[in-house]
């Protein structure tokens, strides 16, 4: 049997807060359809939502969101190794 | 302040139920913010949203449990009254909670009419649950508004006020 290999992506987005502090969220399973492009404008969207309603605070002092300062799609791929004989 | 997490609820690609805790969420976001939010991020995603769960943790030691005050009952026999000029009535009421009872009107008016007018309260103690409004006025036909309400106390809430009339003969 030969070797499984899988591969997992994720999205990154670092949160920035006014106190300079910075936190990353990390959901799963980006969009296949979307390019990089739209997958940054998406997350551009999402960050100009979050910092006109104030979701999310940084976590020391609660510190207000300023924006997404990065993101990276990353991907990751397991390779499952076949012990059999 | 209150500690507030989200926990958001999502299906795979594989059709595994997941979830995804939000931590330091703002405790002065609204329940559709948070939700919108999430869906933002689930939208970015092949994840199928299903739910958002807003988490508030609160500290047993430092705060008490939220309000179980009762709301009580208040009832006129009629929020339209009538006098002659410059005299008063009497309405019943009835009112099952322990806080103090009031009239009011508004603060802020050039009207002279109302400047004059104010009715003021006074309660007849050998008849019970009356109340008596009064008025300065001559003006026949004029009606002033106001409203009768009591306040909150330690027990009760206070319920919502009513809006009388007293209308000049």
């Amino acid at each position: 049997m030969a070797d499984i290999i899988k591969t997992r992506n994720t999205i990154q987005v670092v949160a920035e807060f006014s106190d300079g502090d910075d936190r990353t969220l990390t959901f799963d399973n980006p969009k296949a359809t979307l390019t990089t492009a739209q997958l940054a404008a998406q997350i551009n969207e999402a960050s100009a939502y979050a910092k006109a309603h104030q979701v999310i605070l940084g976590d020391k002092i609660g510190a207000e969101f300023t924006r997404f300062k990065t993101a990276r799609k990353v991907s990751g791929t397991t390779k499952y190794l076949d012990l059999t004989d | 302040m209150a500690k507030t997490s989200a926990i958001i609820t999502y299906t795979d690609a594989n059709g595994k139920a997941m979830q995804k805790t939000l931590t330091d969420i703002n405790p002065e976001a609204t329940n559709t913010e948070i939700l919108t939010f999430a869906q933002k991020m689930v939208g970015m995603t092949d994840n199928v949203y299903v739910q958002t769960d807003r988490v508030d943790k609160i500290n047993c030691d430092s705060e008490a449990s939220p309000s179980t005050k009762q709301t009580p009952t208040l009832t006129v026999s009629s929020s339209a009254l009538s006098c002659a000029g410059a005299a008063g009535t009497n309405f019943t009421y009835s009112y099952d909670g322990d806080g103090q009872l009031f009239t009011s009107v508004p603060v802020c008016t050039n009207d002279q009419n109302y400047a004059d007018v104010l009715p003021f309260l006074g309660f007849d103690t050998s008849q019970p649950n009356t109340a008596s409004v009064a008025t300065k006025s001559y003006q026949s036909g004029k009606t002033f508004q106001f409203l009768f309400g009591a306040t909150e106390t330690d027990n009760y809430k206070a319920p919502e006020p009513i809006t009388m009339t007293l209308t000049i003969s």
